[in-house]
């Protein structure tokens, strides 16, 4: 194995867990997800030869496969999903029991792509304002209205009771 | 810090360091109660986050590097592009030629071989699906298509409708002696005679029929021709 084939399959060792729950978060399917990665790393390897720090190679990963969703989504058909089975998002985590956390998980399946995805990117990614806007080609200032709009939403499903401010 | 401030800063990162934030929730035991229902929340996202991918997804990933790229990556800049694209081609076309070995003879000029090999490799995760379609899911995307199942097909793991070329078709696997099954039904890729091919992994049969053809492609050494058999039986067409 030489260097390059290295460096990709210390990628894949590294990234592929939390790009597999990224997938998962955009595209609601396992089968869907796993494929997305797939194609998402082989689009990489094609231009590995491009110039990637070790710190950007992953935003790029990210980048490559909010790209291959964004291109496979109109083709997706809704007759190829099996009716029976309802989306996955987001798919068995740690704890795979179908209880676990079900509230929450129909929650993020239902918020708009809009504030799910940059929700996605800061929770698994762990990305800040700037890279997230970077990544979805809006400015720092709508990553934040989204991010607050996107947890708004989740708490209001699952709490629906406010919380009082008193302001100081 | 205002308690707005403050509330609206823990919505868009609940992991905020800066001081003044920190310093306004040790400060206001309202906001301070706010603060820890907050990371209670953040923590079960993460958790509801948290997921595991297949075992051997990984695994895929390298193996499917390993079979569709040259041994070192393509060099840069103009010229290098050019040599390299040079270079791409005629090893595609050595490729294409050790790929199809329909008999020992030459591969047809169609290439529709190809194209099914690409297909499967392309949904290489397909294969391993195991989704259990029912006779009435299967009879629903073959009737979509213009064609009728005149009775079940065995153990289909997967269909789903795929595009093939310029026409839309159904994508099944089914489970063979060596292991999964790919079945192309491809209307309108109408085909003169039938044909065997393979590649270094797979090999499979292209079926002529009424509305076009279908593929069979299995693991080398499955009985592809068995199951081709069995497809041509099973599927009636109409238009």
């Amino acid at each position: 194995m030489n260097a390059t084939e290295q460096r990709f399959a210390q990628w894949v060792d590294e990234f592929s867990h939390e790009l597999y729950g990224y997938a998962l978060g955009l595209c609601h399917t396992r089968h869907q997800a796993e494929d997305l990665v797939q194609k998402t790393y082989l689009r990489a390897w094609r231009s590995i030869d491009q110039p990637h720090e070790p710190e950007t190679a992953r935003a790029w990963l990210y980048g490559i496969l909010r790209r291959e969703h964004a291109r496979l989504h109109p083709r997706q058909r809704p007759e190829c999903r099996d009716p029976t089975h309802p989306p996955e998002i987001p798919a068995p985590g740690r704890d795979t029991r179908p209880e676990a956390h079900p509230l929450l998980r129909q929650a993020l399946a239902a918020l708009a792509v809009e504030y799910r995805e940059p929700l996605l990117l800061q929770v698994i990614g762990g990305f800040r304002y700037d890279e997230i806007g970077d990544l979805l080609g809006v400015s720092s200032s709508v990553v934040m209205t989204r991010l607050y709009r996107a947890r708004q939403r989740l708490r209001r499903i699952l709490a629906p009771e406010p919380a009082r401010v008193n302001e100081q | 810090m205002n308690c707005l401030e403050f509330r609206r800063t823990l919505l868009e990162d609940p992991g905020c360091k800066t001081p003044p934030f920190l310093e306004h929730a040790q400060q206001c035991p309202v906001c301070q109660r706010e603060y820890d229902r907050a990371q209670g929340f953040e923590a079960s996202l993460r958790d509801a986050l948290r997921v595991e991918p297949p075992p051997d997804l990984a695994q895929r990933i390298l193996d499917a590097q390993h079979a569709r790229t040259p041994a070192s990556p393509a060099p840069r800049g103009r010229k290098a592009w050019a040599v390299s694209g040079a270079i791409a081609a005629t090893l595609a076309l050595a490729v294409g030629i050790a790929m199809l070995r329909p008999g020992g003879s030459e591969p047809p000029a169609d290439g529709l071989e190809a194209n099914v090999l690409h297909h499967v490799q392309d949904e290489l995760p397909h294969l391993h699906e195991v989704q259990e379609v029912s006779p009435q899911q299967l009879a629903k995307l073959i009737e979509s298509l213009g064609g009728r199942l005149k009775q079940p097909l065995q153990q289909v793991n997967f269909a789903g409708k795929c595009q093939m070329r310029r026409y839309p078709g159904a994508h099944l696997v089914l489970v063979g002696r060596k292991g999964p099954v790919t079945v192309l039904i491809m209307p309108g890729e109408r085909i003169a005679s039938l044909r065997h091919f393979s590649s270094q992994r797979f090999e499979g049969e292209l079926v002529p029929t009424d509305y076009g053809s279908f593929a069979v492609i299995g693991e080398k050494g499955e009985d592809t021709a068995s199951i081709a058999a069995t497809v041509s039986r099973d599927i009636a067409w109409s238009g």
